[in-house]
């Protein structure tokens, strides 16, 4: 059972796609600010990082330079969340270090399909 | 000074004076020798005839014979004054003196002068012998008189004198005539002279003469006085013209004579100082005192420093006083001659500018009050754009805001009602899943109207981050159709792709992808059956990009509506498609603003349209909106 660590600061998003990972058999860790993510990727690391980039206390993005910087986070697949009209950010999320992105708004047809797909690129 | 009559008569007189002194002396030796020679000539010839006829009576001493012979002659030639005969003894034998043969012609006698003079009875005679008999002593001695000649040499030098004395008369009366003729013309000429006077113009009357030359020198003068009028009218009207100019220029010119203490002034130059040429002293002092006491100092500094330094001219600003009290504002100019290193003249302009002075005044005036609107202005300006600054700030902010407080709500709701429609929280009725699909598409279309609101905001305010990277024309193409692909398989159309090898765009990819999709989802949209054809190819540095599909197509007359902003072309199909209305309109903006190229298209109701876009190969970085730093969601 692969464990999912969720960072999103909304609540409803967070209830969303821990709803639909969960419907798919993973199991999830909320985290719903950008340091707290942050302290659970290392202290518990997960299978893998769903992150959103809009945090309310730090960017995402310095929170996965931060997790990519620790030698726990170093290696665990990281996918970002971003927003449809971000899409100029989305080569950036990536060189700094992502794995994958999904877009919001989440399609719960596709999301499953392309987070693993994530995944099996990684392995 | 002589006049001329009297010298031309003195130099032809002298010389005449002289030469008759000359000629009558010569004159008279000459003719004088002349008549001795021809008594001597003819006194030998009668004494020699004498003695032929008078040898025999002196040998045989008959002293009567003799005596009767030599009065014989005496009597036939009046001339001769004496005769005697000398016997071969030498004495006296005949004679015709009263009394016996004076014993000093006796003494005197000698072979070898052919003559002798002697003067008896106060007249001159000349003495003249020949022997009587060749080779002996005898001999006759006759006495002529010369009275006769001397008379007729003293007649004919009178005469001469005479003459000459006419002759000289003559030439002295020439002489005042000579004089009379040069003399008064010339003197009229010398009274023409004086008659034109330093400022009289007037023509003299002509100068009448027997003498072409004097005639001539006359009309040539009287020439040169026409000339001269000419030339004086033409400096007067230069002067007049000159004068009017300083007047209205209000610059007058000076000329101070260092050397001789005297300042001369233009007629400008009084009316600046306000002042009438009997009321101005023309000296320097004069001038200074004229100069506003505060100024004088000044005044003084300037002019000796332009006597000192010949490199340094003179150029001072100071105030006149006019005698009424008015104060004029004058700005003179001068250069200083000098010769031998001393400063002889100077020379210079005054220029009336108080009127510059007043306009300078209130220029200033001007100015500062400028300055002061110009400095609340500024503040003003400065505290408005503060103002614009901070609500520019808070429309980023609000559009930011919208970005994310908007979308955000949108997502969950789309999210959820997705996950409700997949039957993943259980299983929805017909009445449900339809209502709950018409909220999960309003979501989705508002969310839409968003994005495209939020894009065309950045573009208008020009806060468009471009971004210029290597694009790969096919991966773009396909990154577009992978995100219709469901689309066109649920419709079952045809895609065909025609993309010329290779093309590669130094552009902004996020944008031109958004373009490219905005057009292919729209012929996806609005095409039922059939297929949709792409195409691009690459004409010298452009490429042209098409998107054909068998779709509803467009009437002619709405053509040019479909890039304005909510202008969905009414047709059957409108209500299905789902656009947001700005699709377009928005790509036609991302178009000319960021991406550099056009749009066109051709379309036939019911048979499909014909989207066509043309792009540069490269996009410029000038072309770059300076201004995208605002960070916008």
């Amino acid at each position: 059972m692969s464990k999912a660590l969720i960072i999103e600061d909304n609540d409803n998003n967070m209830e969303l796609i821990c709803f639909i990972l969960e419907s798919a058999g993973y199991e999830t860790e909320r985290a719903y600010t950008g340091m707290e993510g942050y302290e659970k990727a290392i202290n518990t690391p997960p299978d893998f990082i769903i992150l959103d980039i809009q945090l309310p206390d730090i960017e995402g993005t310095e929170v996965l330079k931060k997790i990519r910087a620790h030698d726990k986070g170093k290696l665990t697949p990281i996918i970002a969340m971003t927003s449809y009209a971000m899409a100029g950010d989305r080569e950036k999320l990536l060189v700094t270090g992502c794995n994958g992105y999904i877009e919001k708004p989440i399609d719960p047809d596709r999301v499953i399909g392309q987070i693993e797909a994530v995944l099996a690129k990684g392995t | 000074m002589l006049p001329i009559s009297n010298k031309i008569s003195l130099y032809f007189s002298i010389p005449l004076l002289l030469l008759g002194v000359i000629f009558i002396f010569f004159l008279h030796n000459i003719m004088h020798k002349h008549f001795e020679d021809e008594h001597i000539r003819w006194g030998r010839i009668l004494s020699h005839t004498l003695s032929e006829s008078i040898a025999e009576f002196t040998i045989n001493r008959d002293l009567i014979q003799a005596g009767e012979i030599l009065h014989r002659l005496m009597d036939q030639e009046p001339v001769i004054k004496y005769i005697y005969v000398l016997d071969f003894d030498r004495q006296p034998f005949a004679h015709t003196f009263d009394t016996a043969v004076p014993s000093v012609m006796m003494e005197n006698f000698n072979e070898r002068q052919p003559f002798q003079h002697y003067n008896i009875n106060n007249e001159s005679v000349i003495e003249v012998w020949s022997p009587l008999i060749k080779g002996m002593n005898a001999s006759v001695h006759l006495g002529i008189s010369t009275k006769a000649d001397e008379h007729f040499i003293n007649k004919t030098l009178t005469i001469l004198l005479v003459l000459f004395v006419l002759l000289i008369a003559t030439t002295l009366l020439i002489g005042a005539l000579l004089g009379n003729l040069i003399g008064k013309p010339l003197e009229a000429l010398t009274k023409q002279l004086r008659f034109v006077g330093k400022e009289n113009t007037d023509l003299p009357p002509k100068i009448k003469s027997n003498f072409a030359e004097i005639t001539d020198l006359g009309n040539s003068f009287n020439k040169m006085l026409v000339q001269r009028k000419e030339y004086i009218s033409e400096i007067i009207k230069q002067r007049s013209s000159l004068n009017k100019a300083q007047e209205i220029a209000h610059v007058g010119n000076w000329d101070w004579n260092i050397t001789a203490g005297t300042l001369h002034w233009s007629d400008e130059v009084y009316r600046i100082f306000g002042l009438k040429p009997q009321e101005f002293a023309a000296t320097y002092d004069a001038f200074l005192e004229r100069v506003h006491i505060d100024d004088r100092q000044k005044v003084i500094d300037a002019v000796n420093n332009s006597l000192k330094d010949a490199n340094q001219p003179y150029s001072v600003e100071h105030r006149v006083v006019h005698p009424s009290g008015e104060l004029r504002w004058v700005h003179e100019k001068g250069e200083v001659f000098f010769s031998d290193d001393k400063p002889v003249d100077m020379i210079g302009v005054v220029h009336d500018i108080t009127e510059i002075k007043k306009a300078e005044l209130v220029m200033k005036a001007y100015q500062s009050e400028l300055e002061k609107t110009v400095t609340v202005r500024t503040k003003e300006l400065t505290t408005a754009n503060q103002k614009l600054q901070q609500l520019d700030k808070l429309k980023s902010l609000f559009i930011a805001s919208m970005s994310h407080e908007l979308r955000t709500p949108l997502n969950s709701i789309i999210g959820f009602t997705g996950v409700m429609l997949k039957g993943m929280t259980g299983e929805l009725n017909k009445l449900q899943t339809d209502q709950l699909g018409r909220v999960h598409h309003s979501a989705k279309h508002l969310l839409g109207l968003i994005s495209d609101i939020i894009d065309i905001s950045k573009i208008e305010a020009g806060r468009v981050d471009i971004a210029i990277e290597c694009v790969q024309l096919k991966t773009l193409v396909d990154d577009a159709v992978s995100n219709v692909k469901g689309l066109l398989e649920e419709k079952g159309i045809v895609l065909h792709m025609d993309l010329e090898a290779d093309i590669t765009l130094y552009t902004d990819r996020m944008r031109l992808l958004q373009v490219v999709l905005n057009i292919l989802s729209n012929a996806a949209k609005y095409t039922e059956r059939g297929s949709i054809k792409v195409q691009a190819s690459h004409i010298n540095d452009h490429i042209m990009l098409s998107v054909e599909d068998s779709g509803v197509g467009i009437e002619q007359d709405n053509l040019h509506k479909i890039f304005e902003p909510f202008e969905r072309v009414e047709n059957v199909m409108s209500i299905q498609s789902g656009g947001t209305g700005l699709g377009l309109y928005l790509t036609q903006k991302l178009l000319a603003e960021v991406l550099q190229g056009t749009i066109s298209v051709q379309s036939e109701i019911g048979k499909g349209s014909c989207f066509t876009l043309t792009l540069p190969l490269s996009i410029g970085k000038s072309e770059q909106k300076e201004n995208a730093a605002g960070a916008i969601a």
